[in-house]
């Protein structure tokens, strides 16, 4: 069954940016990437106050750095909060990974052990966030490539813990599930078992590419492929109401194409 | 230091270096880490593809990531936007295509316009109408966003041919002003005289000594002013 209350969105990019400003796409909210509004002036806070005009709008962070061990950027925090406090998100979400250490921004989302003590340092790194933003924040399950001896758990329980220890809520981005499950030889139907799905709120929807090694690459430069389709389907069944969006960061089709797209996942889900 | 803090300090210095090798004894496979080596310079090269847009079409795509590459090995990103990346990327280039000054000329002109893109919004300009304004000691600045380019070539016509009409790069020294009007960022050269009044204001002297070092007519400047206030190009310094 479908919940009543699911929104569909699309994310914010250049090539699209007069419809979103003009309101004539038919989404019921649009995700950008906040850093790339975290500015001190000009068009892009221009456009974002326009697109405000006619859409909720989500605030999707990627330098976050939720995994470092040593916390977090106070200025990136107080930049983020002055944004939020002038659009009023949606929701503000990061990943479960680190981008670098002792200011140094690597701008990829770096995987962290599931280790005991990780789990400390997002948690609290999770509360000072949640603290600063004045707003709770969505977790975000990252693509992974490595898998660390010291992971004492899997990805799914960290979350879980995370959610138990901080009250923050979950993007779950059914891809990346796909992606690391791949990556890691396990099956992603059991990756679905210990996630904690009344903290589920939105869900990434996206196409990976394959790399080297028979890697799974999170590339967002391809449809949304078949594989993910099923899985968003066993996500959904789980799953409360969500806003569900499709992220396309590479080779950005016409937006008819993703609106051709988010209709797929808008549609009724086929009797299990 | 934690086991966390030091697994990260490793990490993100095997990154730099391009060799996650020492990493191996940490994971189950150790493919994943050619990805995160991979990932971290293209999104360096990608961030100063971005930036430098024209500097790129001038270079040629192999000549420029071969450059940007080598950039990037020695300059890590420190900001939380790869917006921001390359803020001496055109000194870099000087220092490495000494023999094509027109190419760190394009990337300063394209590293002042993308800072111009998203600099602070001007203050309103009426200020200068206002009573009281004491021209002959007042003290001036570039408006936010607003920077003088000293150039060795005509990059500012070859910016502007690109990518329409090849140009062939000469050797033509001048100021090139680089603002933000309402939302769109530009650029002109500027005559020196003007050029050179300018560059005195923004360094700080005062408009009447500036004036009358700068060997112009009142005319002149009175031209010249008119046009800044205008475009919101100088304000009273705090
Ligand atoms: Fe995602």
């Amino acid at each position: 069954m479908i919940p009543p209350s699911c929104l569909f969105g699309l994310g914010l990019r250049r090539p699209h940016h007069a419809e979103f400003l003009a309101g004539r796409v038919k989404v019921d909210f649009v995700e950008v990437i906040s850093e790339n509004f975290m500015v001190d002036g000009g068009r892009p806070a221009a456009v974002l106050a326009g697109v405000r005009r006619h859409y909720p709008v989500a605030l999707h962070g990627v330098s976050m750095s939720l995994g470092t061990a040593t916390g977090l950027n106070p200025a990136y925090l107080a930049r983020l909060r002055a944004l939020a406090d002038a659009i009023d998100p949606l929701f503000v979400s990061d990943h479960l990974a680190w981008t670098g250490i002792d200011g140094v921004n690597s701008h990829d989302l770096l995987p962290l052990p599931y280790s005991e003590e990780a789990l400390a340092v997002v948690a609290r790194n999770i509360d000072q966030a949640q603290a600063a933003l004045g707003r709770p924040l969505l977790i975000e399950n990252p693509s992974t490539y490595l898998d660390f001896h010291a992971s004492c758990m899997g990805e799914g329980e960290f979350l879980a813990a995370l959610v138990a220890r901080t009250g923050c809520g979950l993007l779950l981005d059914v891809n990346n599930i796909h992606v690391s499950a791949h990556n890691h030889g396990r099956d992603p139907l059991a990756e679905l078992a210990a996630i904690p799905w009344p903290a589920v709120r939105q869900l990434h929807l996206a196409g990976p590419s394959r790399g080297h090694d028979g890697l799974l690459i999170d590339t967002h430069d391809s449809p949304v492929p078949a594989p993910v389709w099923a899985l968003y389907g066993e996500v959904r069944r789980r799953a409360g109401p969500v806003a569900v969006m499709i992220e396309r960061d590479d080779d950005i089709p016409p937006l008819t194409d993703l609106l051709d797209e988010l209709a797929l996942a808008r549609a009724p889900l086929a009797a299990a | 230091m934690s086991g966390l803090a030091a697994l990260q300090r490793r990490f993100q210095a095997g990154l730099i270096a391009g060799d996650l090798a020492g990493l191996a004894a940490e994971v189950r496979h150790s493919a994943g880490l050619a990805v995160h080596v991979h990932a971290a310079r293209a999104m360096l090269v990608e961030g100063l593809a971005d930036n430098f847009a024209k500097t790129l079409h001038w270079l040629g795509g192999d000549a420029f990531t071969a450059l940007a590459l080598d950039y990037a090995a020695i300059t890590p990103s420190g900001s939380w936007t790869l917006a921001d990346y390359g803020d001496d990327f055109a000194e870099y280039l000087r220092r490495h295509c000494p023999d094509a000054p027109e190419v760190a000329d394009l990337a300063a002109l394209d590293w002042a316009l993308r800072t111009a893109f998203a600099a602070t919004d001007p203050v309103p300009s009426d200020w200068a109408s206002a009573p009281g304004v004491d021209w002959e000691r007042l003290r001036l600045a570039l408006a936010p966003g607003a920077t003088l380019i000293a150039m060795a070539s005509n990059a500012d016509a070859i910016w502007q041919a690109i990518p329409d009409r090849p140009i062939a790069p000469a050797a033509t020294p001048g100021v090139v002003l680089v603002w933000r009007q309402r939302l769109e960022p530009h650029f002109r050269r500027l005559p020196a005289a003007e050029a050179g009044l300018l560059a005195a204001l923004a360094d700080g002297l005062r408009f009447g000594p500036a004036c009358d070092a700068s060997g112009a007519t009142s005319q002149q400047i009175g031209g010249w002013l008119q046009a800044w206030l205008s475009d919101g190009l100088v304000v009273p310094r705090a």
